[in-house]
C-alpha cells in the first residue's frame, strides 16, 4: 500500500517535470555553411544573407578565410527551408578624416577639422551583390546540412 | 501491553515533503520572472505612448511630425558644408512630453555652427553642466539589462525607412534610408503617409551596441548612444548621412544574430531589438504601440517601416 503510493507520487512528479519542458517554437531550419570567393580568391570581410520567400532572413559572417556559417534565430542554426535570394555585401571606407580613438577625441577632431576630402566606399564585391532586388544569386535549403559556395566573377 | 504510537516523521516522509516544496517552488520561480518581464515591458510601452503621443502634439503645434534629426544647411555646417550636425529628435520632443527643462539648454545652439557637437563642447559654460549625463527614463527600457552602466543612454530610435527596393546610398556609415518617416529633416506631414499611419513606424527600440557608441568600446565593438546625440550630414551631398546615433533602419532583421557591428563603417546598419524574449516593440505613426516578432517576414517588416511604399502588408 506505501509503496504504491510513493510510486505513484513519483509518476506524477516525473509527469509535472517532463510538463515543463517546452520545444522551440521557431520554424524549421537546416544548417548553411560555405565558402565565398570573387575570381577564385576568398573574400575576407562583409556579410552573406539568405532571404527565404517568406520569413525571417538568415545571415553570417564572412571570416578572413572565406567561409560563413548562417544564424536565423539561434547562433549557426543555418536558415529556413526552401529557395533563398542571395546577397553579399563586402565594402570597406577609405578617405576620410581618420577613426578617433573616443568621443573626446571625436570632439576635439571636429573642432581642428576643416574642408577634407570625402570618404569614399570601395566595394570589394561589386554592389550588385548586396541588394536582394539586382542580385541574381540563388540558393536551396534542404533539410540536412548544406553547403552552398559561391564563386563570382 | 500497549503499544505506544511512534510520534515523528520517518527520513522517506520528510524527503517527499520536501521534493514537493521544491517542484513547487520551481514550478514558481519561471513564472515570477515571467510577471517581472511583463511589468517591465508594460513600462516600456508607456515609454514608446509617450514618444508617441509627443509625435501628435508635435504635430498638431508644427503641422508635421519632427525631423529625425534637424539639420539646418548651412547654419548647422562647417567645412565648407560638408560637415553638418543637427539635433536628434529626442532632444527636439522633450517639451511635448513634460521635460522641457531639459530641453531649455539645448535652446541656443539649434541655429549654431555644428549644432549638437558645438553644444558639447561649450559644456562649461552651460548653466547646468550635468545634463549630458542626465538620464530620462522615458528613453530608458527597464528590460535592456545590457546597458545598465548607461543611464544617460536611449533605447529608442527613429526609423528612417528600410524598403530594399530603394537602391539605398552607401554613406560612409553603410546604406542610407530615407523612404520612411524620421530621417534626417524629414518633417513628414501625416498627409504624406499615405501607407497609413497604423501601418508605419515612427520609433522602435534598439539594444545592440553601436561601433561609436559610449564607453570603452568606442571604435571597436561599441556601446549604447546618448539621447542627445545627433547626426551628421554632408550639406552638399544630402544624401551621406551618418545618422545611426539616433535613427536606424529595417535593413537587417530585429534581433539581428550577425555580430554587430562588423564594421566601424557599419554604423547606419545597427538592427531594432530589445531584450524581451521574441521580438521588439514599435509605436506607430497614429500612436499605438505593438510588439512584433523576431519571425516577422522580412518583406513585411520593412513596407511597415516605409511611409509611401503602396505596398499591402499581409500581417499572417
Amino acid at each position: 500500500m506505501m509503496i504504491q503510493a510513493r510510486y505513484s507520487l513519483m509518476v506524477l512528479l516525473a509527469g509535472l517535470l517532463i510538463g515543463c519542458g517546452g520545444g522551440s517554437d521557431h520554424e524549421e531550419t537546416a544548417s548553411v555553411t560555405g565558402t565565398v570567393t570573387l575570381k577564385g580568391t576568398p573574400v575576407t570581410k562583409g556579410r552573406i544573407a539568405f532571404y527565404p520567400p517568406k520569413g525571417r532572413p538568415a545571415m553570417g559572417a564572412i571570416q578572413s578565410d572565406g567561409t560563413y556559417t548562417l544564424t536565423t534565430f539561434d547562433q549557426g542554426d543555418g536558415a529556413l527551408l526552401g529557395n533563398h535570394r542571395v546577397t553579399i555585401t563586402a565594402n570597406e571606407t577609405v578617405g576620410g578624416p581618420p577613426t578617433p580613438s573616443s568621443f573626446e577625441e571625436e570632439i576635439r577632431q571636429a573642432a581642428k577639422l576643416s574642408s577634407q576630402a570625402p570618404a569614399k566606399t570601395v566595394w570589394l564585391v561589386p554592389q550588385e551583390y548586396s541588394n536582394r532586388k539586382t542580385s541574381k544569386l540563388e540558393a536551396e535549403v534542404v533539410s540536412g546540412d548544406n553547403t552552398h559556395d559561391f564563386n563570382l566573377d | 501491553m500497549k503499544k505506544k504510537p511512534r510520534s515523528g516523521f520517518t527520513l522517506v516522509e520528510l524527503l517527499v515533503v520536501i521534493a514537493i516544496i521544491g517542484v513547487l517552488v520551481a514550478l514558481l520561480l519561471p513564472a515570477v520572472q515571467a510577471a517581472r518581464e511583463a511589468a517591465r515591458r508594460s513600462q516600456c510601452v508607456n515609454n514608446l505612448k509617450q514618444l508617441g503621443l509627443a509625435m501628435q502634439n508635435y504635430h498638431s503645434a508644427h503641422g508635421s511630425f519632427p525631423a529625425g534629426v534637424a539639420v539646418k544647411i548651412p547654419e548647422n555646417c562647417r567645412g565648407g558644408g560638408t560637415d553638418c550636425r543637427g539635433f536628434p529628435m529626442n532632444v527636439i520632443l522633450m517639451p511635448y512630453f513634460e521635460q522641457g527643462v531639459i530641453e531649455e539648454a539645448f535652446g541656443g545652439f539649434y541655429g549654431k555652427e555644428w549644432g549638437w557637437i558645438a553644444w558639447i563642447q561649450d559644456i562649461d559654460n552651460l548653466v547646468d553642466d550635468a545634463i549630458p549625463d542626465t538620464p530620462v527614463s522615458t528613453y530608458i527600457c527597464p528590460s535592456n539589462s545590457r546597458w545598465e552602466d548607461y543611464p544617460q543612454r536611449k533605447d529608442y530610435y527613429g526609423v528612417v525607412g528600410g524598403v530594399v527596393s530603394v537602391v539605398p546610398t552607401q554613406g560612409t556609415w553603410g546604406f542610407v534610408y530615407n523612404d520612411g518617416v524620421m530621417y534626417p529633416n524629414s518633417y513628414t506631414r501625416i498627409g504624406e503617409i499615405t501607407d497609413g499611419t497604423s501601418n508605419t513606424f515612427a520609433v522602435g527600440e534598439v539594444v545592440h551596441a553601436h561601433p561609436f557608441g559610449m564607453g570603452p568600446g568606442y571604435g571597436t565593438s561599441g556601446g549604447p548612444t546618448n539621447w542627445w546625440i545627433g547626426a551628421h550630414v554632408n550639406g552638399s551631398n544630402p544624401d551621406v548621412q551618418s545618422y545611426g546615433r539616433s535613427l536606424l533602419s529595417t535593413l537587417n532583421p530585429i534581433n539581428s544574430q550577425l555580430p554587430i557591428p562588423l564594421a566601424v563603417t557599419d554604423g547606419n546598419e545597427v538592427p531594432f531589438g530589445s531584450d524581451h524574449p521574441g521580438g521588439a516593440q514599435f509605436v506607430y505613426c497614429d500612436g499605438h504601440v505593438a510588439f512584433i516578432q523576431d519571425a516577422i517576414d522580412i518583406n513585411v517588416y520593412q513596407w511597415l517601416s516605409s511611409r509611401a511604399g503602396e505596398e499591402v502588408a499581409d500581417f499572417n
